[in-house]
C-alpha cells in the first residue's frame, strides 16, 4: 500500500517535474523570442552597410528574469557579425527562419538557454537574412521549476491529504447505516419480517435492498413451509387416524375372518402411512439438500443403474419388465461424457421416484424403458412405461405437492412434486408427455458438465 | 443361523427377535454399542443385524473393529438415514447390505437368508433351497431329488449366480468369469447358455431375470 | 597609516551623536588590535576619489585590523579596461572592483567575473540597486543641475529640465558656451547619465536641442566642471555627479546645487568582489562592510558621498521636495547602449552635435 502510493508520487513527481520544465521554458522562451523581435526590428541597412540599432525595451523585457546573465551576437547569413557581446556559435545545421529555434548549451560556465531567430532583409540589390542570437542563463528558470514543481506537489499533497479524509468521511458515512442495519438485525425478532426502514447513502442502498429482498424470500420460505407442515400434518394425521380406526375395529371384532380381514386393512394402511413417511422425508431430504448447493461432478450413467438395480431387488418377483438403454456414446465415449454437476443422492431420490411411479401406477406385466441419451449439450434421462399415462390436463397438476392421479389412495401425491424439485435444484427441466408404449413418459435434461464437446 | 441384532429400540428389537426364533433361528440382541463390540470379540456369528444410531458406540465403528479383525461374518446395516447410499456398502464401510427403515419383516428375513448362504453355502457341501440342491463338490444339481444334466458352462454360469444372488451381473462380468479353454464365450453364446439353464432348473425357485442394457439377477425364490 | 588613524581619531570626535556605535567601534578596535595585525591584504580598484574613499577604509581597517586594503584609482573605462582583460594578463592584483559607471559594472557581471556575496546586509538593499548576489550599489548619488548662483541670479531656476530648455533657449546669448557636462566620448558615467537621459527621449528631447544650440562643452571629469562653474567659465554644469557638487557648494556659497522635479536620476557607486580574487573571503568581508550599518555610517559621516541605507542618507541630502528620483537599475538593460554598434552610432549623433570638444580638468 505505502509502496503503491510512493510509486504513485515518484511518476507523479517526474510528470510534474517534466511539466514544470515545459511551462517553465515556455515562458521564458517567449521572452527570448520578444526581445529577439525587438532587435530584429531594428535592423536597417543604411547606405549599403547593415545596422542594428538594439532597442532599450528588448534588453528590458529579458530583465524579467531578474538575475540571469545574457550573451548575443547578431550577424548574417554568412556569418559575419554586425554586433555582439560575445563571440557565440551559431545553432548546428541552422537555416535561417523566422521562427525561432531553441537549444541547451554551457557558456561561460553556466547552463545557457540559447534562441536564435532571423529576418529576411530586402535591399535594393540583394535581400539577405540577418540572425539574432540571444543565450540567457537559466536561474530564473529554474527558479521557476523549482517553484512550480513545489506548489504541484504541494496542492496535489493537500488533495491527497483531503482526499483521504473524504474517503474516511465517506466510509464513516456509510458504514452508520451499517451498524444501524446490523443493530437493527440483531435485535429483531425472528418473526419479524418486516423490511429495514434505513433512509440509505446511495452506496448501502443496494445492500439494503438485498437484505429485504432477503428478508421477503425468508418470509415466502417459511410461509411456505408452514403450509407444507399443515399439508404434512393434515396427510399424516389422516393416515395415522384410518390406522387406528382400522386397529380399533379390528380389537372389537368377534368374527375371525372380519377380524383378519380388518388386520389386513390396518396392514395395507400402516404400508401406505410408512410410503407417505418415507416420501414425505425424502421431499424434505430433497428441498434441504438444494438449500446446501451440493456441486459435485458426478457420472449420471451409474448413478442410474445402481438406482435400477436396488428398485430390481425389490421387484425381483414381478413381471415387470425393465430395460434400460444408455446411449453407446455415453456408455463407451470419453469418460467424463455422462458427467453432470449437482448432488448424485438427490438425483438418485429422484430417479427413484420416477421408476417408483411407473411401477406403481402401471399393470403387473408393465413394460418400463430407461434411456439416457446425450444431446448436445444436455444429457436427457427418460422412463416409459407402458401404464394408463397421465391425462395431458392434468400434468401441470401432478407436479403439485399431495396431487395424486391413483384413486387407490397408494399415491402419496408426492413422488414427481419430488423430482419437480431435484430438476429445479439442478437447472434441468422436467417433462411429462406421452410414451410410444402407451403410459407416460418423464424426461428430465440435464445439463452436461462438459470440458469440451 | 446364529444372528446377533444391535438396536436400541426395544419395541422394534422384540418383534424382530420374536421373528427370527419363530423361523428357527438363534438371535442375540444388544442395544448399547459398546456392549455389542464387545460381545463381537467374543462370540462368533453367522450374522450381524446392525443399527447405526446407537448408545455408547455408532454402528459404523463397530463394522470398523470388525473388519479390522478380519472377521467376514456378513453385516446386514439397519438404517433410518434416508439419504443412506451405495458408500455403506463395499470397501469403504464394510458392510454387505442395508434396508431403510421401517422395513417389510419378509424383506429382512430374504436379505439374511442371501447373506448366510452367501457364507455357509460355499463353507458347506450342498446349497440347498426349497427343492432345489446343488452339491458344490460333485457339481451336480437335483430338483424333487431328480438329478439335472447340466453341461460344463451351465454349471459354471449356476455356480456364478450361487454366489452372486441378487446381484446384476452384466453380460461383459460373466464372460469375464466364465471361460474355457477356447477362450472367452462371444456374449450370444451366454446368452443361449442362460436360456437352456433357465428351462433345466424351471421349477426350482431359482429364477434369472433379464434386464435388458443392464444385465441378470439370479434369484431364489423361497417365499 | 598613522596620517590614517589620526584621521580616523579625529573624525571620531565630530560624532557624538552615534557614541554609542562609536564605543562599539572603539572597543572592537582595541580588542581587535590585540590580535595579528594586517595578515591579510586586498586590493580595491575604484574610480572614486581616493580622499572620498579613504575614510571608509580607515573604518573597515579599524574593524579588520587583519586585513589590510589597498586603493587603486583608476578612471572607470579604464578600470573596465583593466579587469576585463586581467585574466588573460594573468593579473591577481584585483579583489574588489568599486566603480560609479554602473553599465560597466553589470557589464563585468555579465561576463562572469563577479563572485556571488551572500550578506544580511545586502538584502536589506532596494531591488535596484544589486544584482544577482554579486554586484551591490552602497551609495545614493543623485545627477544634478551645477550652477553659479551670481551669474544665474537674474533668471528664475528650472525647476525641470523643460524648464531649462526654455531657459536656454530663451536666453542663447547669456547661455551660449556657458553650460558643460561630461564629455560622453571618454567618460565612461557622462556616457551612462546621457545614455538615461535619452531612455527618457520624450521629455529629454527638448533639452539636448537647447543644449546643442547653447554649444554646450564638455569635459574628461567632474572636478573640471565644477571649477569651470566656480570660475565664471560655465554658469551651468549639467549631469553633474551631486555628491562632488554638493561638496564644492559646501566650500563656497556662490554655488549651488538644483535636483530637477520632474525627474532626477540616481546613481549608484557598485561594488563586486573579483571573481579570481586569491582573498575571498576578506574580498567579501570589505563589500559586507559597505553594505553594514557600520560602512553606510562610515561613508555618512566620514566622506562626502551619500550612503544608500534611507536612514543615514537622509539629512545629508538638502530636502528640494521631490519625488522624482529615478535610480538606474542594476540589470542587463544597461548593457543596451554598451552595444559597439549602439554606442558608435550613439556618439556619432553625440559628436556630430557637441563638436567642441573640451578636455580640460582632472580625473573624476
Amino acid at each position: 500500500m505505502g509502496g503503491v502510493f510512493l510509486a504513485i508520487l515518484t511518476v507523479f513527481s517526474i510528470a510534474l517535474w517534466g511539466y514544470a520544465q515545459q511551462a517553465a521554458n515556455r515562458s521564458y522562451d517567449r521572452l527570448l523570442h520578444g526581445a529577439g523581435l525587438a532587435v530584429l526590428e531594428r535592423v536597417n541597412i543604411i547606405s549599403n552597410e547593415i545596422t542594428v540599432d538594439i532597442p532599450y525595451s528588448s534588453f528590458e523585457i529579458l530583465s524579467l528574469a531578474p538575475d540571469d546573465r545574457i550573451f548575443y551576437r547578431i550577424f548574417t547569413q554568412d556569418g559575419r557579425t554586425i554586433t555582439s557581446s560575445h563571440d557565440l556559435r551559431s545553432a548546428s545545421n541552422y537555416k535561417p527562419s523566422e521562427r525561432p529555434v531553441y537549444w541547451d548549451d554551457a557558456y561561460s560556465g553556466e547552463p545557457v538557454r540559447f534562441m536564435q531567430q532571423a529576418r529576411l532583409l530586402t535591399g535594393d540589390d540583394q535581400s539577405l537574412w540577418v540572425i539574432t542570437q540571444i543565450g540567457q542563463t537559466c536561474i530564473a528558470r529554474h527558479e521557476m521549476i523549482a517553484d512550480l514543481f513545489w506548489r504541484g506537489f504541494a496542492v496535489a499533497l493537500f488533495i491527497t491529504i483531503l482526499g483521504l479524509l473524504f474517503v474516511w468521511i465517506g466510509i464513516n458515512r456509510v458504514l452508520h447505516p451499517l451498524i444501524d442495519i446490523e443493530k437493527n438485525l440483531r435485535h429483531r425478532d425472528i418473526s419479524d419480517f418486516t423490511p429495514l426502514a434505513i433512509s440509505p447513502p446511495r452506496e448501502v442502498a443496494s445492500l439494503i435492498r438485498s437484505i429485504n429482498s432477503f428478508i421477503s424470500r425468508l418470509q415466502d420460505n417459511l410461509d411456505h413451509s408452514q403450509a407444507f407442515i399443515a399439508d404434512v400434518t393434515h396427510q399424516i394425521r389422516t393416515a395415522l387416524s384410518s390406522l387406528q380406526g382400522h386397529l380399533e375395529l379390528a380389537a372389537r371384532e368377534t368374527d375371525e375372518s372380519q377380524f383378519r380381514n380388518r388386520l389386513d386393512r390396518a396392514a395395507l394402511q400402516s404400508k401406505q402411512t410408512i410410503h407417505l413417511t418415507n416420501q414425505l422425508l425424502a421431499h424434505a431430504m430433497v428441498i434441504h439438500r438444494a438449500d446446501q448447493k451440493i456441486k459435485d461432478a458426478f457420472h449420471l450413467a451409474q448413478v442410474v443403474k445402481s438406482t435400477l438395480e436396488t428398485i430390481l431387488r425389490e421387484h425381483l418377483k414381478s413381471d415387470i419388465e425393465f430395460s434400460l438403454f444408455i446411449d453407446p456414446a455415453l456408455e463407451s465415449g470419453k469418460p467424463d461424457a455422462d458427467l453432470i454437476v449437482g448432488d448424485s443422492i438427490s438425483v438418485r431420490e429422484a430417479i427413484r421416484n420416477i421408476i417408483d411411479n411407473a411401477i406403481k401406477h402401471g399393470p403387473a406385466n408393465n413394460q418400463i424403458v430407461i434411456s439416457l441419451k446425450a444431446k448436445g449439450r444436455q444429457l436427457v434421462l427418460t422412463v416409459e412405461d407402458a401404464g394408463p399415462g397421465i391425462p395431458a390436463n392434468e400434468r401441470a397438476s401432478v407436479l403439485e405437492r399431495f396431487y395424486t392421479t391413483a384413486r387407490n389412495g397408494e399415491g402419496s401425491g408426492l413422488g414427481l412434486s419430488i423430482v419437480q424439485e431435484v430438476a429445479k435444484s439442478h437447472g434441468a427441466r422436467l417433462r411429462l408427455s406421452q410414451s410410444s408404449l402407451g403410459g407416460a413418459e418423464v424426461a428430465l435434461h440435464f445439463r452436461r458438465r462438459i470440458s469440451n464437446v | 443361523m446364529r444372528v446377533l441384532l444391535v438396536e436400541d429400540n426395544q419395541t422394534l428389537a422384540e418383534a424382530v427377535v420374536e421373528r427370527f426364533r419363530k423361523d428357527g433361528h438363534v438371535i442375540d440382541h444388544e442395544s448399547d454399542g459398546n456392549d455389542a463390540d464387545y460381545i463381537l470379540r467374543h462370540k462368533e456369528f453367522d450374522l450381524i443385524l446392525l443399527d447405526i444410531n446407537l448408545p455408547g458406540r455408532s454402528g459404523f465403528d463397530i463394522l470398523k473393529s470388525v473388519r479390522a479383525r478380519d472377521l467376514d461374518t456378513p453385516v446386514l446395516v439397519l438404517s433410518a438415514r434416508s439419504e443412506i447410499d451405495d458408500r455403506v456398502i463395499g470397501l469403504e464401510i464394510g458392510a454387505d447390505d442395508y434396508l431403510t427403515k421401517p422395513f417389510d419383516f419378509r424383506e429382512l428375513l430374504a436379505r439374511c437368508r442371501v447373506l448366510a448362504r452367501r457364507k455357509s453355502g460355499l463353507a458347506q457341501n450342498v446349497f440347498r433351497a426349497g427343492n432345489f440342491t446343488f452339491d458344490w463338490n460333485s457339481k451336480l444339481a437335483s430338483i424333487d431329488g431328480k438329478q439335472v444334466e447340466l453341461r460344463n458352462k451351465e454349471v459354471q454360469l449356476l455356480e456364478l449366480f450361487l454366489t452372486r444372488l441378487d446381484r446384476v451381473l452384466t453380460k461383459e462380468e460373466i464372460a469375464d468369469k466364465i471361460y474355457n479353454f477356447d477362450g472367452p464365450p462371444s456374449l450370444n453364446a451366454i446368452e443361449q447358455t442362460m436360456t437352456r439353464l433357465r428351462k433345466k432348473l424351471d421349477g426350482s425357485p431359482f429364477l434369472i431375470k433379464t434386464i435388458r442394457g443392464l444385465g441378470y439377477i439370479g434369484h431364489m425364490d423361497e417365499s | 597609516m598613522s596620517e590614517r588613524a589620526c584621521c580616523m581619531i579625529d573624525r571620531l570626535r565630530l560624532l557624538p551623536r552615534f557614541a554609542f556605535v562609536r564605543i562599539w567601534m572603539t572597543v572592537l578596535f582595541i580588542f581587535s588590535s590585540h590580535l595579528a595585525l594586517a595578515e591579510t591584504r586586498i586590493n580595491i580598484w575604484g574610480s572614486t576619489d581616493t580622499a572620498a574613499f579613504q575614510s571608509v577604509l580607515v573604518a573597515f581597517e579599524r574593524v579588520f585590523p587583519e586585513i589590510e586594503t589597498i586603493y587603486h584609482e583608476v578612471s572607470s573605462n579604464e578600470l573596465f579596461d583593466l579587469v576585463y582583460s586581467a585574466r588573460d594578463r594573468g593579473d591577481r592584483s584585483i579583489d574588489v572592483v568599486i566603480s560609479s559607471a554602473m553599465d560597466l559594472q553589470v557589464k563585468l557581471v555579465n561576463e562572469g567575473l563577479a563572485l556571488p556575496v551572500h550578506s544580511d546586509a545586502a538584502k536589506e538593499l532596494p531591488n535596484w540597486a544589486r544584482w544577482r548576489n554579486e554586484l551591490f550599489g552602497f551609495t545614493y548619488e543623485p545627477i544634478v543641475l551645477f550652477y553659479n548662483k551670481n551669474a544665474l541670479s537674474h533668471f528664475p531656476l528650472p525647476r525641470t529640465h523643460s524648464e531649462l530648455a526654455d531657459l536656454l533657449i530663451d536666453n542663447l546669448d547669456t547661455f551660449e558656451g556657458k553650460v558643460g557636462t561630461y564629455n560622453a566620448n571618454s567618460s565612461g558615467a557622462g556616457y551612462l547619465f546621457i545614455t538615461q537621459d535619452a531612455i527618457q527621449s520624450d521629455r529629454v528631447f527638448r533639452v539636448i536641442e537647447a543644449l546643442s544650440r547653447a554649444k554646450m562643452r564638455t569635459y574628461e571629469f567632474t572636478s573640471a566642471i565644477l571649477d569651470a562653474v566656480a570660475s565664471n567659465e560655465l554658469i551651468l554644469g549639467y549631469n553633474v555627479i551631486g555628491t562632488y557638487a554638493l561638496q564644492r557648494s559646501r566650500q563656497d556659497d556662490n554655488l549651488g546645487v538644483l535636483e530637477f522635479s520632474d525627474y532626477t536620476i540616481v546613481m549608484s557607486r557598485t561594488a563586486f568582489v573579483y571573481k579570481h580574487t586569491t582573498q575571498r573571503a576578506a574580498s567579501e568581508r570589505f563589500v559586507e562592510f559597505l553594505l553594514s550599518d557600520a560602512g553606510q555610517m562610515a561613508i555618512a559621516e566620514n566622506s562626502y558621498l551619500i550612503p544608500i541605507n534611507a536612514r543615514l542618507r537622509k539629512e545629508k541630502f538638502p530636502a528640494s521636495g521631490t519625488n522624482a528620483d529615478l535610480p538606474i537599475k542594476l540589470d542587463i538593460a544597461l548593457l543596451t547602449y554598451l552595444d559597439k554598434l549602439k554606442r558608435q552610432n550613439f556618439l556619432e549623433v553625440w559628436n556630430s552635435i557637441f563638436q567642441n570638444d573640451s578636455t580640460l580638468g582632472r580625473q573624476d
